[in-house]
């Protein structure tokens, strides 16, 4: 069953008076519980599209439904009332409020959709901890923090409110690769915990963490690829599945 | 020099906005200041110009003719300061009223002339819309001083009724013109009317006639000191003080008279470009460090470019000045717009119309000096620069690399996370918080000292009513000399609607006056007496107490300022060549009589003059009491006044009534005139004997100082009221500038962390809310200071002008509850830009 899914939805920007039309007439669904991973050559479309999906952006035409809901007519204070209730999203660069310590930032996200509590304190520690930011980083700025810790935290911050759907954009493009894998196990927890997941990412190792791939060019899908038949521990096989489909698409 | 402009020109591009938001404050300061300088300029001559166009003689003093003598003439021809003098006669009244246009009756001092006697005091012409032919047809035509036009509630023009009300008798004329009246312009001395030879007649049986000497002096300013001497010597010669029943308009007591209203409003226009000014430089320095920090990077290509950091430092110079300069060249263009509203607004409070006199010089100076203070104000803080070199300014600086204290941690959060995000923003920008509170401090300040001044001269008067320095009753009754006051004070305290009487010595008819001298300070002094201060409402002391023992006295504030006085001063006072010595025990506010009140108990007054008996009975009403209805019963049952009667109609349906009416005239005549205590009558016609005595005649005279008030001063105030209210709205627009500017600021420094906040779910509505929030404590101390301030310098200002101190609290403080609000509301709406943020910012970085 689809969580969200969109219907011809088109995205143009105008740039100099010229009309650029990223996104044409897409129609994709994300399934409950699902960790969809979108792919595509740079300028494909592939950041617009999941901001258009998450609700931090409108389309230009057509419609997104989340469940039965169309939220391409939102306002953009409406979207916002959307993004706290429903989504959770990480950043390729990380976007954590520099004036605000590690605890505040995720108490940040908390707060806009709860009252403050006891509960929601000690789950906000119990988050960090489980992500491994250990409480002597509690009280520490982004800037005293490594790249690796800031985008734990950035996950921390998407997820402390139980977003139904969890949204990323490249998460680990800033990070080694130590820290990217981390990352991408503390993604399939999530995942694993009952919560979709939708990730944007160039790189095959983040992809295939994931158990449908969707690949774009020039605004439309243009292959999909479903790794769930390979289970989750054949990793040689879900590697040459991925492969294989990306050779198709011109990866 | 060109790439310094380049750089400059280019900055104004990029922040067009803000730009333009200190390109109007500058504007307004020069705007402001300028015309504020040069109606100074201006004001300051009106009289001396009028009066050297104009005026016959430069000084005016009249006696009443019952205490005018032949001789006075050859006192002041003695005097070697005068230099001519000559002898007229007017009529004058201070129990006249008019009829205003809704046919309400308002009190007003009248000075009546006909067209040669006017002349003769003045050359000015006749302005009119009428031509020669239709005012000559006029049967009752009158000439009025321009205030009438302009100062009245009525505004009368040409071929209006004009009734004038003496008593119960009423005089209609025409108005056929208005004209310059040189010493009776307005309506706080009263108006000098003109009328035809044949209506002055008629009036001559209503009204005071008048002697009046009109003299020259040289210098020019020895007016004060020639009308001094001339009293003085005129006493001796009589052997009774005769100082109340002489009125001096002196060349100095008019030219200070025409410039002491608009003089406020002068100042208070001085002060709020003051306001603007700082406002500006605060605004100039906030630009420059948030552009500094903004453009650090572009900074460090420049320098690594080449450009020195004095290079860069004079590009924010030239910015600024440019901005200045787009400033003062409108703002100069403005100033030409309300110089002649301002000097409008001189000749309606002063009542005298002169050129319009623009010196060009102010101009020149005041845009020399904003430009030279833009100029410094940005070289002083584009200096920064020179803190970041290249490789730092490379790297934005340290300023990112926060490793301060947490102050107020979520986790802590107890109620509203926007209040609490609010006040840690608050927290962490402590600098611009300071810079936010002595702009809106200053702004307050400018609000504040509007608002008191609004207040003070507010229509109601009621702050104005406690600055009189008399006791402002309902009602104000003068008995005839043989009736037992306190006796019928008791009497009236029983009538219904009546709250309570208070006996004292104050009242409108001047003619029970017992004026005393202060001695070691040589002036004549009009005694407020009463047996107990302490029962009275609207005078209070301002400093120390009123008088209550026999050898105290309180003088006014402007009085005590003049000589130097303070409590426990000994103040030698004269009477009848007999001297007393009164401690003083406090001050008064007092705006009237230029402060020579003299307050004393009726004990006090007994120990220079065993003579003195209190004429005079407050009455104060129930609250919606009828004034009309009230004073109605009190002369029904009291007797009719004697003012009133002496210039009644002697008119009865039967001869027996007429014979009555006629003697009960020739009675009050004698009790007003001929200091007569008690007169009887008795005619026989046949076998009838018509017969009467003065017994019926307690009250002299019962009137309503509030509404003598109103008219007086009533036109000034509200004008005055009316330009303070003005100047509150340029401190609010002052206060929403820089808020406005402020939050277009923050929200272009901040606009990462929004778009951060959005994409976790904080609406627009939250932000914007937090960044209100986030001013509220810099406003809530700024409009504290403010309000101190303005307190403090409003309380020097009049205390030096007027000698008074009265304060509105509750006033004050429903205004700073509004301010708040005010500055919390621009604060809101000025963050409106977080609507065009957009999260997709994140994804394009």
């Amino acid at each position: 069953m689809n969580i969200l899914h969109t219907e011809k939805l088109c995205k143009s920007f105008s740039n100099g008076g010229l009309q650029q039309h990223v996104i044409k007439n897409l129609d994709i669904g994300i399934k409950e519980k699902d960790y969809t991973i979108i792919m595509g050559a740079s300028g494909s479309g592939k950041s617009t599209l999941l901001y258009a999906l998450s609700g931090m952006d409108s389309p230009t035409l057509g419609s997104v439904y989340f469940g039965d809901t169309d939220i391409s007519k939102y306002t953009n204070d409406q979207l916002a009332v959307f993004r706290r209730e429903n989504c959770g999203f990480v950043f390729q660069s990380i976007y954590l409020l520099e004036n605000m310590t590690v605890f505040d930032n995720v108490m940040t996200g908390a707060l806009a959709l709860q009252k403050n509590s006891a509960e929601l304190v000690k789950k906000a520690e119990t988050l960090l901890k489980k992500v491994g930011i250990g409480e002597t980083l509690w009280n520490k700025y982004p800037n005293q923090l490594s790249g690796g810790e800031c985008q734990r935290v950035g996950i921390v911050r998407a997820i402390i409110n139980d977003p139904k759907i969890v949204f990323a954009d490249e998460p680990t493009g800033s990070l080694n690769s130590a820290s990217s894998s981390d990352v991408l196990d503390i993604f399939t927890e999530i995942n694993k915990s009952g919560q979709s997941i939708v990730m944007v990412t160039h790189d095959m190792k983040t992809a295939l963490r994931g158990n449908r791939v969707i690949y774009l060019r020039d605004g439309a899908v243009i292959g999909e690829h479903d790794m769930q038949p390979y289970g989750t521990d054949d990793s040689k096989q879900r590697l040459e599945g991925l492969q294989r489909f990306l050779d198709e698409m011109g990866w | 020099m060109e790439r310094i402009l380049r750089l400059s020109l280019a900055n104004i591009k990029k922040h067009k906005k803000q730009t333009a938001l200190l390109a109007l404050l500058i504007m307004l300061c020069m705007a402001i200041t300028s015309s504020a300088a040069a109606g100074y300029f201006d004001m300051k001559d009106i009289f001396p110009r009028v009066a050297e166009q104009y005026a016959v003689h430069q000084n005016f003093m009249k006696i009443n003719k019952e205490f005018y003598e032949p001789g006075f003439i050859d006192i002041l021809k003695s005097d070697s300061r005068v230099t001519d003098v000559e002898h007229i006669n007017t009529l004058y009244s201070m129990k006249t009223k008019y009829l205003d246009k809704t046919g309400e009756e308002r009190a007003l001092y009248m000075g009546v002339v006909t067209m040669d006697t006017h002349l003769r005091i003045e050359t000015s012409p006749i302005e009119s819309s009428l031509s020669e032919e239709e005012r000559a047809a006029l049967e009752h035509p009158i000439y009025l001083p321009y205030a009438a036009r302009e100062s009245l509630r009525s505004k009368f023009t040409e071929g209006d009724d004009f009734d004038i009300v003496v008593g119960s008798k009423r005089y209609s004329f025409t108005v056929a013109g208005f004209y310059e009246s040189i010493f009776l312009p307005e309506t706080n001395n009263g108006f000098q009317i003109i009328v035809s030879d044949s209506d002055y007649i008629t009036l001559m049986s209503v009204l005071d006639y008048q002697d009046v000497l009109l003299f020259d002096c040289s210098p020019i300013t020895a007016g004060d000191d020639v009308e001094m001497d001339f009293t003085n010597t005129v006493t001796d010669m009589l052997g009774k003080d005769i100082g109340y029943e002489i009125i001096t308009y002196t060349y100095n007591n008019c030219a200070t008279m025409s410039i002491i209203f608009i003089g406020i409003v002068l100042a208070i226009m001085m002060f709020m470009a003051v306001v603007i000014l700082i406002a500006s430089a605060v605004m100039i320095r906030f630009r420059i460090t948030g552009d500094i920090q903004d453009q650090m990077q572009s900074i460090g290509v420049l320098e690594a470019l080449g450009y020195t950091s004095k290079d860069i430092s004079l590009s924010y110079t030239a910015e600024y000045l440019l901005i200045a300069l787009a400033g003062i060249i409108p703002g100069t263009v403005l100033s030409f717009a309300i110089i002649p509203v301002l000097h409008s607004l001189g000749q309606r409070l002063s009542g005298h119309h002169g050129a319009m006199h623009i010196e060009p010089a102010v101009f020149f100076i005041t845009a020399v000096l904003i430009f030279t203070f833009a100029g410094i104000i940005a070289y002083i803080r584009s200096g920064m620069v020179k803190k970041y070199p290249p490789v730092q300014a490379f790297r934005k600086g340290i300023s990112s690399h926060h490793f301060g204290r947490n102050i107020l941690p979520l986790r802590n959060t107890r109620n509203s996370v926007n209040l609490r995000l609010a006040m840690k923003g608050f927290a962490g920008s402590i600098r611009q918080n300071v810079g936010l509170t002595a702009c809106i401090a200053v702004a307050a300040l400018a609000a504040v000292g509007s608002l008191i001044i609004a207040d003070v001269f507010s229509s109601d008067f009621e702050v104005a009513s406690r600055m009189t320095g008399v006791e402002l009753s309902d009602i104000n009754i003068t008995t005839a000399d043989y009736t037992d006051t306190e006796e019928l004070a008791e009497n009236i305290r029983h009538i219904p609607g009546v709250k309570r009487v208070i006996v004292g010595s104050f009242s409108l008819d001047l003619s029970h006056a017992k004026m005393l001298y202060t001695y070691d300070r040589s002036e004549l002094m009009t005694p407020v007496s009463y047996a107990d201060f302490s029962g009275l409402e609207k005078l209070k002391a301002s400093e120390g107490t009123l008088p209550v023992h026999d050898n105290e006295a309180a003088v006014s504030r402007m009085f005590a300022s003049k000589h130097g006085l303070k409590q426990g001063d000994t103040l030698t006072v004269e009477r009848n060549r007999v001297k007393k010595n009164y401690i003083i025990t406090g001050f008064v506010p007092s705006i009237t009589n230029n402060g020579r009140n003299l307050y004393i108990t009726h004990e006090g007054f007994r120990r220079i003059d065993p003579t003195f008996t209190p004429h005079a009975i407050d009455v104060f009403l129930e609250e919606g009491a009828d004034k009309q209805e009230v004073k109605s019963v009190i002369l029904d049952t009291y007797g009719r006044t004697i003012s009133d009667t002496r210039k009644a109609d002697a008119s009865g349906n039967t001869p027996e009534e007429r014979i009555r009416a006629v003697a009960e005239q020739k009675i009050a005549e004698i009790l007003a005139n001929y200091n007569v205590t008690h007169a009887e009558y008795a005619v026989q016609i046949g076998d009838t004997v018509i017969a009467g005595s003065s017994g019926g005649f307690m009250i002299k005279d019962c009137g309503d100082l509030q509404e003598v008030m109103q008219t007086q001063i009533g036109g000034m105030f509200s004008a005055i009221s009316m330009s303070a209210w003005a100047f509150l709205a340029v401190a609010a627009i002052v206060a929403a500038v820089i808020i406005v500017n402020l939050m277009e600021q923050t929200i272009r420094r901040q606009r990462r962390d929004l778009s951060i906040m959005m994409s976790v779910g904080y609406t627009s509505n939250d932000l914007m809310l937090q960044l209100a929030l986030r001013i509220l404590p810099a406003v809530v101390i700024a409009v504290i200071l403010g309000t101190v301030g303005g307190i403090i310098i409003y309380q020097t200002v009049m205390a030096v002008v007027f000698g008074t101190m009265v304060m509105n609290f509750p006033l004050l403080i429903t205004a700073d509850v509004l301010m708040i609000a005010f500055c919390f509301v621009c604060g809101y709406l000025g963050a409106h830009k977080i609507k065009t943020i957009s999260v997709t910012e994140l994804m394009t970085e």
